[in-house]
């Protein structure tokens, strides 16, 4: 049941939590990714096997609020520490979940976070290809999280292919794994069907079908039909994110524009939560030596 | 047994240009900042860097135009976003770059251990990072099924610098937190040197922690001990990455003297 009033984050965490199943490493590269994977495993996915963020040495962690430096609170009730290798076996094998935050995204589902404009000397340099190529390739279906919904990041092609989409390309390289799958953007829920066409699955609460086509640089096969409203989260999915999984409200910071007072905010906040942690522990092996 | 605990500056002081300089760490946890503060006082020679997930290692060289080039799968702030000089430098088309996935980084790394000249994958099979200049990837198809994969070039760097919890004066190492690709990097590389936190005489067994990795002394071939050294990144369990300098560094972009006064002496 839902009475109570949902923040755009809460709503878009919900439905990050469904992209989170079974014995598998459960990861988010965003906050709200990572709180999706949390929720998931406090819900549905029991199973799940977090990191402290995405710290390999905090190897299926306990639950813990979210916090920037996750790896300090994740640590003490990890297991051991994974190394890269084995982590990497496992997105060979498909037992890794992540949500793919591109900053272009095709309509074939072609994706990019390495440049844009010209590789040789980019307009603007991102981050580099990371892992996307290697997920592309091994995970059995891809998720994409789009924080800002917007006609230059669902663009007509991307500048650069660091993981494939439905198309040519994939023909031409024989690959059976890796098919884009779902959208969760700030407007709505968005799915590509088994012959890759992209179509909306439903829309957030106060979205129409005109903005979400004007806002996006291809068609939805069915932009002329009315899509259902996004369900709202429950009142137990809003007590387990704001009193369980993210106390300190790092949501917020993946609002579009973070003002400077919230960051101060947070980062204070962390400094005290990661040195009651330390205290914590200090006072544990004390009591152990002792 | 030999001692091999050096001064950090004698060991910058012994590095030829030429050489080629990987990082360990990622992002903004245990980058060897002390190393790049002693790079940066060095006198001007452009380098050739590597980094698995490169941060303010890279950052900071890219600002005082030290780089040559740079081998990496990513160089970024974490959750802050861009690194905003390697962006100046990589858009002015002022570095050279060679761009991996991080699993064919990982493998890159692993053909070097190996001494065996490439490993096969199929991350970049299909996707602009095979077709770009300085592409460490060549089209391989498979002699037993026919399928069509990328030879990863094998990626032997002259020396590497990682930041480590503790040391001893055998060379021994120990990493408590994620070790990224750390220890294959002291497996890859021609000579390794660790800058670390605490040195002690001996390790021993107590030392290592249930996540804790060690880097066996055969690896090794200097210990310096840098208190410290990770800089305003993060040394896990010990010292969270300091995220007021690193929000700071962002809005000072191309201010050497606070690069200089803050960002490469460590805290304020």
């Amino acid at each position: 049941m839902a009475t109570q009033q949902a923040t755009l984050e809460e709503l878009i965490i919900c439905q990050l939590s469904l992209g989170y199943s079974g014995e598998n490493i459960g990861v988010g590269a965003t906050i709200l990714s990572d709180l999706g994977a949390r929720l998931a495993k406090l819900t549905h996915a029991p199973e799940l096997i977090l990191l402290g963020g995405t710290s390999l040495a905090a190897w299926d962690t306990a639950l813990h609020p979210k916090v920037l430096n996750d790896e300090f609170l994740g640590v003490d009730s990890a297991l051991w520490g994974l190394d890269w290798t084995e982590q990497f076996d496992m997105v060979a094998a498909g037992r890794l979940q992540i949500w793919l935050s591109p900053v272009q995204l095709d309509q074939h589902g072609n994706s990019n976070i390495s440049v844009l404009g010209d590789w040789l000397k980019p307009r603007v340099q991102l981050v580099g290809s990371r892992g996307l190529p290697d997920d592309a390739w091994a995970l059995p279906r891809l998720n994409f999280f789009i924080r800002k919904h917007n006609a230059r990041t669902l663009n007509e092609s991307v500048d650069f292919v660091c993981g494939i989409g439905y198309g040519e390309r994939r023909t031409r390289s024989g690959m059976v794994t890796g098919y884009p799958h779902r959208i969760v953007s700030d407007l709505g829920v968005f799915e590509w069907d088994e012959t890759g066409v992209p179509r909306v699955i439903s829309l957030h609460p106060g979205v129409s079908m005109d903005e979400v086509s004007a806002k996006t640089a291809w068609e939805w096969s069915n932009a002329d039909s009315e899509a259902p409203t996004t369900p709202a989260p429950t009142d137990e999915q809003l007590r387990l994110i704001r009193e369980v999984i993210d106390p300190y409200g790092l949501r917020r910071l993946d609002g579009a524009n973070a003002r400077d007072e919230l960051w101060d905010e947070i980062i204070e906040v962390d400094r005290q939560a990661v040195a009651e942690a330390a205290e914590k522990r200090n006072a544990e092996s004390g009591e152990a030596l002792g | 047994v030999t001692d091999k605990s050096s001064a950090l500056r004698d060991v910058i002081d012994s590095l030829d240009p030429a050489e080629s300089i990987a990082f360990g760490g990622a992002g903004l946890t245990r980058k060897p900042m002390s190393v790049v503060a002693a790079l940066r006082n060095r006198e001007p020679v452009s380098l050739d860097l590597i980094t698995f997930l490169g941060g303010p290692d890279i950052d900071i060289l890219a600002a005082f135009g030290r780089v040559r080039s740079v081998a990496f799968s990513y160089v970024g702030w974490d959750v802050l976003g861009l690194a905003p000089h390697f962006r100046q430098a990589r858009e002015s088309a002022a570095v050279k770059a060679t761009e991996y996935s991080e699993r064919t980084f990982l493998l890159a790394l692993r053909a070097a251990a190996e001494r065996v000249p490439f490993m096969p994958t199929r991350s970049p099979v299909g996707t602009d990072l095979m077709t770009v200049p300085n592409s460490p990837y060549t089209p391989l198809q498979c002699p037993i099924t026919g399928q069509l994969l990328a030879a990863v070039s094998a990626l032997q760097p002259d020396v590497a610098f990682i930041h480590v919890n503790i040391a001893d004066r055998l060379g021994n190492g120990v990493i408590c937190g994620d070790t990224y690709a750390d220890p294959l990097l002291a497996r890859a590389s021609r000579r390794v040197v660790l800058t670390a936190e605490r040195l002690v005489d001996r390790l021993s067994k107590c030392d290592i922690p249930s996540q804790g990795r060690l880097i066996n002394r055969s690896w090794v071939t200097d210990v310096c001990e840098e208190p410290g050294g990770a800089g305003f990144t993060s040394l896990p369990p010990e010292i969270p990455t300091d995220f007021g300098v690193a929000r700071e560094y962002l809005r000072r972009v191309g201010d050497l003297d606070w690069l200089t006064d803050v960002a490469l002496t460590g805290r304020r």
